[in-house]
């Protein structure tokens, strides 16, 4: 693997590094405190940190902090885009209309869906190809490839590739089924096939990179474990059971939180493959936003539904955190 | 015995196959179709031509004929070079300031860490297409409309790379710091000069997952870049789809022409990639 | 906002002494000099500053007008149209410079998202290509100006009602556009020859909703469709503009005369009816929702209503077609309007704009424009001097614009109007029951006009 590194030095370095690499630490070990140690000391310890933090910081702090505190105050007015200097107060009236808009509520059982459907697909998807490839395989690399591809060719260029392929009359995937007798599926204009439609797609073009964490997390878990387990003669799937689930346990939650995060800003996919139809079934929370404030200038209403959004998300998140906490006993 | 595992093992194979075929065929078609002409895509649809390349005496006006026309119809060598200066921007910055940010918080005792890692992981929620208003304010008022500088500074810092550094940082052996701090080296030298030569794997993952986010921008460079000249190739793409008809053989070349860069980023760093992720996604 | 400026300068500070740090290699090991780091990082910072704010402010010279002109960009034939005007502008005019400023168009929203953005930064520019049924909410916010006082009556003859209609708001007129577009039902004459039909052609001869639905089945057989409506175009304007005509010519309006009502109007009992023959004719299965791309142009529709488009690209597929006018109820009426030029209240020069836009759109740049894009043009006076439109089957297609072209309703409301009606259509053509979904769009319109009602 590292054929290629220039100095032996390195080398060392890396191996080194590796091996302490293989057990897991949850925080970072605070240098030893000595009391009596000079406060200044610790004084320029923090100014290092903050040395160090300070660009990133700065930069998330004037270009995401502070328009999403625009956003925030925006979501109190009635901000139109055409009028952007005769902007008043409404108070609540914003967030009393998320209550009446129908269009809101179809968007947001559409995201919930997608999300309960994706998450769980596609987390296993990623899983069963990681452990399908962790063997010692022919072409190993080859396929990892093939399974990663369509996540490096972005959502945006799968998505207009794969509005072709599902077309009713002239699509790739109907012309293929129909040779094999299948009649022809209306996959994205049906109210009913369009969202699960969306969701094969999506999960066929986010799989790999959860795929990709996986395999990382299998080639953690010490070989030893597995070798007791043989010459307890352990069946595989009991080795699956208790040293591989277990062992794959914080990448699980890790991926499980991110792609959570992931499917409910849903927005690509069906902005470009359904423009959010038929009949509203594939308009996402997101969609829903961004079509308020950039077709519709609502930037007012549309700011107040990006509010409760990332309460929502937040709320979700947290409720996943303090679960997985509890469960940890 | 052995015929059982040599069964498996063709079983295995076998699902290998067929599953590659499933995440490829869109790729191979995609890149097949774009060397044919509308009639041939259209009629090789019904059959596993889909696949196959046309024989050459089969295209007329040479073999990349779409190419041509899609590279005469407009600007894409301007597109992509657009595309990279601003992709490779946000990278090169985004590697500093996003590692120097996770290293602070993975080695660091300072007021408010705890505080400011929640505050990051939190900017992870937020839709970015719902502050792009206030954000286009703010860069217009800044000057930086039809600039690179408004095109990449907004994204230079991500939480999710701040994240990944981190925790990858976390497990960097201290030892190795402790025996440069005796040396005598500044903690900026302690970085620069030991941690990062020998923290490849994270950079290159890093690298390739904000190469991935943001060569796939729309919305962003849309409005920030609406002069011809600062077009990317996301938005280049658009224009082939939007006069009926439209022309398969163009938009399969256009999209080709749009993965490429992708491509061999990603074979490049694949290596550093998987190392990477080993290190950085075993924890929480 | 030229705090934020500074704090971008100490960004860069900090960043370039990083960079100074780790460009120092292993040569020596540099222990935090304040001093010195101060001086590297103001020096990076300074270029910083020139390099990227200057380029964005406009060098205008003093004696001379300089006009910033954003066109939306389709094809290409038609934005070196637009680029061959605007130069021929430039030579002609010695005291006004234009800097045209080409922005895509997606067929979405990629165009309005971009003037919508410059909008809240009050970035817009002297005169824009705006499309023309969005002209109302722009006229009511203020953010374009009529332009009266500097066009005589004499030139406002010169283009075709609808035209006028289009770029009027509230009595005044704020937009002239080079463009006309008009939707019209192409046929397969192979096709209709074969089965007996007698397409029309001229006005007179329109076919009426019933011949429509009767002639569509008669044309559909096992591998073809008797129409096409162009669905793959996805629910979007092309739905307002190919189908509000049904709802006008069966006596129904989408919203009232002065646009400040919907209720009655969208949901009226000839809007419903026009929208249920559109479910009528999707139920037949003369028509579907999910179309090839060139589905009339491979002979698998023999009719078609499509916009001008559809006859460059029948021609260059090579079939024998024709075409026919909008299919009516009561009134013949037909879809009208196109992308249309407006002025801006930023502009300090609305004379100098104006000017520009008569260029624009006279009669020389509406041929122009035609021939570039096979839309009909703006001006009576260009249809007779364009030989095609003088014989068949562009006759049809002039006679239509000149008679019966409708303007899209003159509201404020209306980028959600348009929407409100589109998605009516849609739920029609799946077969779903029209009027609660009408109910539901309307009282969507409602909310919107409460903000322009106050």
């Amino acid at each position: 693997m590292k054929g290629n590194d220039s100095s032996a030095e390195k080398l060392e370095n890396e191996r080194h590094f590796h091996q302490t690499a293989k057990q897991p630490q949850l925080k970072p070990t605070p240098p030893p405190r000595k009391k009596g140690k000079l406060k200044s000391q610790a004084f320029r310890e923090a100014m290092t940190g903050y040395f160090f933090l300070a660009p990133a910081l700065v930069l998330l702090g004037v270009f995401l902090l502070y328009p999403m505190g625009a956003a925030f105050y925006y979501s109190f007015t009635d901000f139109y885009i055409l009028t952007p200097d005769d902007v008043s107060f409404i108070g609540l009236e914003n967030f009393k209309y998320i209550v009446e808009d129908a269009q809101f509520r179809q968007a947001f059982w559409n995201t919930v869906y997608f999300s309960v459907i994706v998450v769980p697909v596609q987390l296993s998807v990623a899983l069963g190809l990681a452990l399908l490839i962790n063997k010692k395989l022919r072409f190993r690399v080859f396929f990892r490839t093939a399974f990663f591809s369509p996540v490096v060719m972005s959502l945006v260029v799968v998505s207009i590739l794969w509005t072709f392929m599902y077309n009713p009359n002239e699509g790739l995937i109907n012309q293929l089924l129909q040779t094999v007798g299948i009649p022809p599926q209306p996959f994205l204009t049906s109210p009913d096939q369009a969202m699960n439609s969306i969701i094969v797609m999506s999960v066929w073009q986010g799989a790999g990179f959860q795929m990709m964490i996986f395999l990382a997390g299998l080639q953690n878990i010490p070989n030893h474990l597995y070798e007791a387990a043989d010459i307890d003669g352990a069946s595989s799937w009991q080795k699956f059971w208790h040293i591989t689930l277990p062992g794959l346990r914080n990448i699980a939650l890790f991926i499980f939180i991110t792609i959570s995060i992931a499917a409910f800003k849903l927005l690509v996919q069906p902005m470009i493959m359904t423009q959010g139809g038929p009949l509203g079934t594939t308009k996402s929370l997101v969609y829903h936003i961004y079509e308020t404030g950039f077709n519709y200038r609502d930037v007012g209403y549309a700011s107040a539904m990006a509010v409760v959004f990332t309460v929502i998300v937040l709320v979700i998140t947290i409720i996943q955190r303090v679960l997985i906490k509890e469960e940890r006993g | 015995m052995r015929k059982k595992r040599m069964i498996n093992k063709f079983t295995l194979y076998l699902s290998l196959v067929i599953l590659t075929f499933i995440f490829l065929f869109p790729l191979v078609w995609m890149l097949v179709s774009s060397l044919k002409n509308e009639f041939q895509i259209f009629r090789d649809m019904q059959s596993l031509q889909a696949f196959l390349p046309p024989a050459p005496a089969d295209v007329e006006g040479g073999y990349f004929h779409n190419y041509v026309a899609a590279f005469q119809r407009v600007d894409l060598l301007r597109y992509i070079i657009n595309s990279l200066i601003y992709t490779i921007g946000i990278i090169t910055f985004g590697l500093i300031v996003n590692s120097m940010a996770g290293y602070a918080l993975a080695r660091f005792r300072f007021p408010l860490a705890g505080f400011w890692l929640g505050v990051i992981i939190a900017t992870l929620i937020i839709p970015p297409e719902s502050i792009f208003l206030p954000l286009y304010v703010l860069v217009y008022d800044l000057g930086w409309v039809n600039t690179y500088t408004g095109l990449i500074v907004p994204f230079i810092a991500n939480a999710f790379a701040i994240f990944l550094f981190r925790q990858f940082f976390l497990d960097f052996p201290k030892e190795l710091e402790e025996a440069a701090k005796i040396d005598g080296c500044s903690q900026i030298g302690i970085f620069f000069r030991i941690i990062v030569p020998l923290s490849k794997p994270v950079f290159a993952t890093v690298a390739i997952v904000l190469f991935i986010n943001h060569w796939n921008d729309f919305l962003w460079p849309l409005v920030v870049a609406s002069d011809e000249s600062m077009r990317t190739i996301q938005i280049g793409l658009q224009y082939f789809m939007n006069e009926p008809p439209i022309k398969w053989g163009q938009v399969m070349a256009a999209l080709t022409v749009a993965t490429i860069p992708m491509l061999l980023i990603f074979a490049f760093l694949q290596r550093y990639y998987v190392q990477g992720l080993t290190h950085t996604g075993s924890k929480n | 906002m030229k705090k934020f400026t500074y704090v971008f300068l100490g960004l860069m500070l900090l960043l370039a002494l990083a960079a100074c740090s780790n460009g120092s290699g292993g040569a020596e090991s540099d222990g935090g000099n304040a001093g010195n780091e101060e001086s590297g990082g103001s020096e990076t910072s300074d270029t910083v500053e020139t390099g990227e704010v200057d380029t964005s402010v406009e060098a205008t010279g003093d004696e001379d007008v300089v006009l910033e002109f954003w066109i939306h960009q389709t094809g290409e034939d038609e934005t070196n149209a637009y680029i061959e005007l605007i130069d021929g502008f430039n030579k002609e005019h010695e005291d006004i410079h234009v800097n045209a400023e080409v922005i895509i168009d997606d067929g979405a929203s990629a165009y309005s998202d971009s003037i919508n953005a410059a909008l809240v930064a009050g970035n817009l520019p002297d005169v824009m290509a705006i499309d023309g049924p969005y002209l109302s909410s722009f006229a009511d916010a203020g953010v374009i100006q009529p332009i009266d006082d500097y066009v005589d009556q004499e030139t406002v003859d010169q283009y075709v009602d609808s035209i006028i209609q289009q770029g009027t708001y509230q009595d005044q007129l704020y937009s002239l556009g080079a463009m006309e577009a008009s939707v019209m039902l192409y046929y397969n004459k192979d096709i209709l020859e074969e089965e007996g039909i007698e397409p029309a052609h001229s006005l007179d001869e329109a076919w009426s909703w019933d011949e429509l639905l009767e002639n569509s089945k008669k044309l559909t057989t096992e591998d073809r469709y008797g129409l096409n409506l162009f669905m793959n175009y996805g629910v979007g304007e092309w739905l307002t503009f190919m189908g509000a005509p049904l709802v006008w010519s069966n006596g129904g309006d989408l919203i009232s005369e002065d646009g400040k009502e919907v209720d009655g109007y969208l949901n009226s009992p000839e809007t419903l009816e026009a929208l249920n023959y559109v479910k009528e004719l999707f139920a037949e299965g003369v028509v579907t929702e999910s179309p090839g791309e060139m589905q009339f142009e491979e002979g698998k529709a023999a009719l078609a209503l499509g916009g001008p488009w559809i006859a460059v690209s029948a021609e260059e597929a090579g079939i024998n077609w024709g075409m026919m006018p909008y299919p009516y109820k009561d009134e013949k009426v037909s879809p009208s309007g196109s992308m249309a030029y407006a002025i801006t209240t930023n502009t300090e020069n609305p004379e100098e704009a104006t000017e520009l836009m008569k260029w624009m759109t006279n009669e020389e740049a509406t041929i122009k424009i035609s021939e570039a894009t096979g839309m009909p043009p703006a001006q009576e006076s260009a249809f007779e001097s364009m030989d095609k439109f003088n014989e068949l089957p562009w006759s049809v297609m002039k006679e239509q614009v000149i008679e019966t072209a409708h303007a899209r309703p003159s509201t404020p409301a209306y980028p959600v109007l348009t929407d409100a009606f589109a998605q009516s259509f849609h739920a029609a053509a799946l077969g779903e029951d029209v009027e609660s979904v009408v109910e539901q769009q309307v009282s969507r319109v409602e909310r919107e006009l409460k903000r322009f009602n106050k």
